[in-house]
């Protein structure tokens, strides 16, 4: 009977193969890992990131916040949304400007639908990873009607240059807007059913694929999606409430097994918890204003000498901003954390130790991970 | 939360700076940071959340931020030091919070700190650079673009030569 | 093999297309798209302000010869550079420069608008 050890073959000079996971787009993504395979099973893995650096940190510092608005939602391709509020949340924890109760409901709906629309994105490319390509067309078919929402809103399609900015938000809502969000809603029901069913080839094909236990998810920093998975519950949104997450009933779904397949059900079921969130809030926005009533658009404001750290639960993980000012225009230092700078270095390296080498890709698109948010 | 902070204060000699609504900051001697990080890690702050770093040219420093995080009772805890900016190194914190070695890499590129006992402190994101650290201070950005890369000429690259 | 799947086929062959042939048809645009910008050289002072906050520094503001013979400086925006945020606009003291509905083509001979 073979055990796991007879199939690691030896050539007669004990080498092994290397060969690169690679950087090509329909693949995965802009981010390679180097592999060294002995016959059919991976010995070791090392990952190669830097094809996306860009020098954020450094950017920031010679400009100033409404230019730095703008440029803050290009950190990550599918949710620019969500880094356009943590900046925003940053410098209003640094100066200490409060912002009126539309903005605050309004900017909950939008981080919403964001999360839907990026999860909609990571269950088509999954499923297109292991073998079911149909899946990816049925995908991102569905995410345009959320899209649709995003350009009457902000005025663009995939990047609102600085939409949520220091302050509040930078126009009001347009009329009527709630019947719209509504059919929306349905639409997204619609796309779920196909995912939902449970399918005997693909669930063998990723059952007990990339086991994480809870002590080795702690231990290596995995946050989020993955951490919830593997049987332990932590959320940002309940444990150190931002915005109105207070005032919300919600529950927060968390699965045992902790393997590619039951990642995949939790983001379903996330899914459905947001669509929840949404239809509360929606007959509740409150009449107002949407800015701050001392700050206008576009006018040099001064940082006071102070510092300051907010951390926010993203669709992927937990992101964190720390900035300091020292009383000029431009801040003096930004520090960006993205949760896929610890899914997809430290994890990725220990999940791919005794794999085979047919599960690579479902192992690798199972973590979501972002190679935008790991460079910056 | 407050018997946990009066006691870091009576043992170690740490400063309180600040304390908001789930944060508290504080400042240590670097030589301490190891027997701190053992305490803390007995009491129920077992998540490490992220690690800064920021360059002060004119008291000559380079400052760290650790950033904590406890579940039971959900604060965080930030813990500055400082190390001087001629010889920047300091004692690596990866074997008791192994989420902290990647971040220890990073740092170690960009900014040129010295971590001793860190097991693996490769080259993460450049390749094959030879100048200095390139997130310090003393390095203009825009003059190195310029001389090397940019021309005047150019019509989309007019605007940065004034 | 399962038959409930050929009524379904039968009735996704006969139904329209989600797509749309653009440029030839297209689709209404939502009022409020950032588009190409409109400029009204009357209301223009010459501040430079659009040209000051601009984050990639597509403004320019050049010498141009008025009818009177006077000679004023106004905005000359390249829109290869432009990322169509809308700072300008919201900067302006006189709403000199506007953002409109119409979308830039690739293929125009030259990236540029001089007013």
């Amino acid at each position: 009977m073979k055990t796991k050890k007879d199939t690691i073959i030896n050539n007669s000079k004990n080498e092994y193969q290397e060969f690169l996971f690679g950087p090509a787009h329909p693949g995965s993504g802009n981010f390679s890992v180097k592999i060294k395979l002995g016959g059919e099973k991976v010995v070791l893995a090392k990952s190669d990131p830097g094809y996306l650096h860009r020098g954020f940190e450094k950017l920031m510092e010679y400009r100033n916040i409404w230019q730095n608005a703008a440029l803050s939602d290009r950190i990550c391709v599918f949710e620019p949304l969500a880094w356009n509020l943590l900046f925003a949340e940053a410098i209003e924890k640094l100066a200490e400007i409060d912002i009126p109760e539309k903005a605050k409901y309004v900017r909950v709906i939008l981080i919403e639908l964001s999360r839907i629309q990026s999860h909609l994105i990571w269950f088509g490319a999954f499923s297109s990873a292991s073998g079911f390509d149909t899946g990816f067309k049925i995908a991102l078919g569905y995410r345009d009607y959320i899209l649709d929402i995003f350009s009457i809103i902000t005025g663009g399609r995939v990047y609102p240059t600085g939409f949520i900015c220091p302050g509040g938000l930078r126009r009001d809502l347009p009329a009527k807007i709630e019947d719209k969000i509504l059919k929306v809603l349905d639409k997204v029901n619609e796309a779920i059913f196909y995912f939902e069913k449970e399918d005997p080839v693909f669930k063998s094909r990723t059952e007990n694929i990339g086991v994480l236990k809870i002590d080795d998810a702690i231990r290596l920093g995995a946050t989020g999606q993955v951490l919830r998975a593997s049987g332990f519950l932590q959320d940002i949104r309940k444990d150190d409430p931002y915005e109105i997450y207070k005032k919300i009933d919600f529950n927060i779904p968390v699965l045992k097994q902790g393997d590619a397949y039951s990642r995949f059900k939790l983001g379903i079921l996330e899914v459905k918890e947001s669509i929840k969130i949404i239809k509360q809030l929606l007959d509740k926005i409150p009449n107002g204003d949407f800015l701050n009533k001392n700050i206008k658009i576009g006018m040099p404001f001064i940082l006071p000498k102070n510092e300051a750290y907010v951390r926010n639960e993203t669709a992927r993980g937990e992101g964190a901003i720390y900035i300091k000012g020292d009383g000029t225009i431009n801040p003096y230092r930004v520090k960006i954390k993205g949760p896929s700078f610890l899914h997809l270095i430290p994890v990725l390296e220990f999940l791919l130790k005794e794999a085979e080498i047919a599960d690579i890709p479902i192992i690798y698109w199972s973590l979501n991970g972002c190679p935008a948010d790991m460079d910056r | 939360m407050e018997g946990l902070i009066s006691k870091i204060k009576s043992k170690f000699g740490a400063e309180i700076l600040k304390k908001e609504k789930n944060q508290i900051w504080m400042k240590i001697n670097n030589k301490d940071l190891i027997n701190i990080c053992n305490f803390l890690k007995e009491n129920g702050f077992d998540f490490f959340s992220c690690l800064s770093a920021i360059d002060i040219l004119e008291n000559n420093i380079i400052e760290l931020v650790y950033h904590l995080w406890s579940q039971e009772k959900k604060t965080i805890l930030n813990i500055k030091t400082e190390i001087s900016r001629e010889k920047p190194e300091i004692n690596s914190i990866s074997k008791i919070y192994t989420a902290s070695q990647i971040h220890e890499r990073e740092i170690h590129e960009l900014f040129g700190v010295n971590f001793l006992g860190n097991s693996d402190l490769s080259e993460l994101f450049l390749e094959d650079w030879s100048g200095p650290a390139p997130f310090l201070k003393d390095f203009d950005w825009r003059e190195y673009v310029r001389e090397k890369f940019y021309n005047k000429e150019n019509e989309n690259e007019k605007g940065y030569y004034n | 093999m399962k038959l409930k799947i050929i009524p379904k086929l039968i009735a996704n062959l006969f139904k329209k297309p989600i797509t749309v042939r653009f440029p030839k048809q297209s689709f209404d645009i939502p009022d409020g798209y950032r588009g190409k910008h409109s400029f009204s050289p009357n209301k223009c002072l010459g501040c430079g302000a659009c040209a000051r906050i601009c984050p990639n520094k597509a403004i320019e503001m050049v010498d141009i010869k008025q009818k009177d013979g006077s000679i004023k400086k106004q905005p000359k925006i390249n829109l290869s550079k432009c990322c169509f945020c809308g700072l300008c606009e919201n900067v302006c003291p006189t709403k000199a420069i506007h953002l409109t509905k119409k979308i830039p083509f690739t293929g125009d001979t030259s990236p540029d608008i001089i007013k």
